[in-house]
């Protein structure tokens, strides 16, 4: 089993890199399969990210684009998935501190403001069709609505990690290429954005 | 034998499974024998689960390749306005033109000015100084001016090709040989 992975993975890493092979000698519908390829991974990690569907749409294909205009600077030697991750991660993780940036100064001037951001809002979300019945979807946004604030209050880098780790499955060397970090690091962060989830999970239960 | 607090440490990477091997058999003889930290591990596990509730949104159909292409229009439009913004081709031909009979001037120059610094003045010392120890002078006269026109001319092309860099008309040319490559590519 694990090495049928190994080689799925391993195929989909040539995959990847044949795909931008393509892309620098200008295939042009190379980038249309590579953009469907990551799409879906690419919008997940936004969105859980962000928190919000709108801004993720635009960080994906603010992400794309960059892909894009980067494409003769890709080697063999990255991974393209690890590649693209850490393009849209260094993204989100910029639009993150813009919008606490913003946020600082509109509470500046409003005094105390509400607490509309971040929240599991997830603004022109759409209803899942696969959603379970109405007394454990409520149970199941309750827990996402804490789950959700648990992770606003995290650090943005242990968030970042933690995404990445839990819904992505990069392992730590992953992880820390697409963080620009080393493994020991990821793997002192990754610990620390563990016991700040449980801790901030636990705190919310009884509070 | 591995403290707790030693053993917490590596908690989070021995759930991950990044330990080697002997260290996780190690965290976990210990887990079997201490409730304390095996309490924690459980807890960092059900935390670790309760993000499995935190649901992300999935592109629509069709969607992935209607923003590929958008991107492709958008980056195609940028270069067509990086493009535009310099001047046609046939007044980039009338420039190129007019750069390269100013380099052709800037070359010729030195053998037509009589003011600009003569090689053969230089020339003329030499061969004053060769007359006087009784060798052939006009040979070695021909070789000293050869020799100083050379370097005029490359100093004077160095500087033609600085004027050509400041008008960034080099780059423009690059911009154009890539403009012919993508239509070449197109067609």
């Amino acid at each position: 089993m694990a090495s049928q992975d190994a080689h799925n993975d391993s195929a989909s890493i040539d995959a990847g890199a044949a795909l931008m092979h393509r892309i620098q000698s200008g295939d042009r519908l190379a980038f249309e399969e590579l953009v469907t390829r990551f799409h879906g991974d690419i919008l997940a990690l936004a969105h859980r990210y962000l928190g919000d569907r709108s801004l993720a749409e635009d960080m994906v294909q603010e992400t794309f684009l960059r892909v894009y205009k980067a494409r003769e600077r890709w080697r063999p030697e990255a991974a393209v998935r690890t590649w693209i991750y850490r393009i849209a991660s260094n993204l989100c993780l910029s639009q993150l501190r813009s919008r606490k940036r913003r946020k600082t100064h509109t509470l500046g001037i409003l005094g105390r403001g509400s607490s509309q951001e971040g929240g599991a809002r997830g603004q022109g979300d759409h209803e899942d069709p696969d959603a379970p019945e109405p007394s454990s979807r409520l149970e199941r946004q309750e827990l996402a609505t804490r789950v959700r604030q648990a992770l606003d209050r995290l650090p943005e880098t242990q968030r970042m990690a933690l995404i990445l780790n839990k819904f992505h499955d990069l392992p730590y060397a992953e992880v820390a290429t697409a963080l620009d970090s080393s493994v020991p690091a990821v793997k002192s962060l990754l610990a620390r954005a563990r016991g700040n989830l449980k801790k901030l999970l636990t705190e919310d239960t009884y509070a | 034998m591995s403290t707790c607090e030693s053993i917490r440490e590596e908690l989070v990477a021995y759930l991950d499974g990044e330990l080697p091997a002997q260290d996780a058999a190690s965290i976990q003889a210990h887990l079997a024998a201490c409730g304390a930290c095996l309490k924690e591990s459980q807890a960092l596990e059900s935390s670790w689960r309760a993000l499995e509730s935190l649901t992300a949104a999935q592109p629509g159909a069709g969607s992935s390749r209607a923003m590929a292409l958008r991107i492709l229009e958008q980056v195609s439009c940028d270069v067509d306005h990086t493009v535009a913004a310099w001047p046609s081709r046939q007044i980039l031909a009338a420039l190129a033109i007019a750069a390269a009979v100013l380099v052709a001037i800037g070359v010729a120059w030195p053998w037509s000015s009589a003011s600009l610094t003569d090689p053969s003045g230089g020339a003329d010392s030499v061969t004053g100084q060769v007359a006087q120890v009784g060798v052939e002078a006009e040979p070695l006269r021909q070789i000293a001016i050869s020799n100083q026109t050379e370097i005029l001319e490359q100093q004077e092309l160095l500087e033609n090709l600085e004027v050509l860099q400041e008008l960034e008309l080099l780059v423009f040319f690059e911009l154009l040989l890539e403009a012919d490559d993508e239509d070449l590519e197109a067609s």
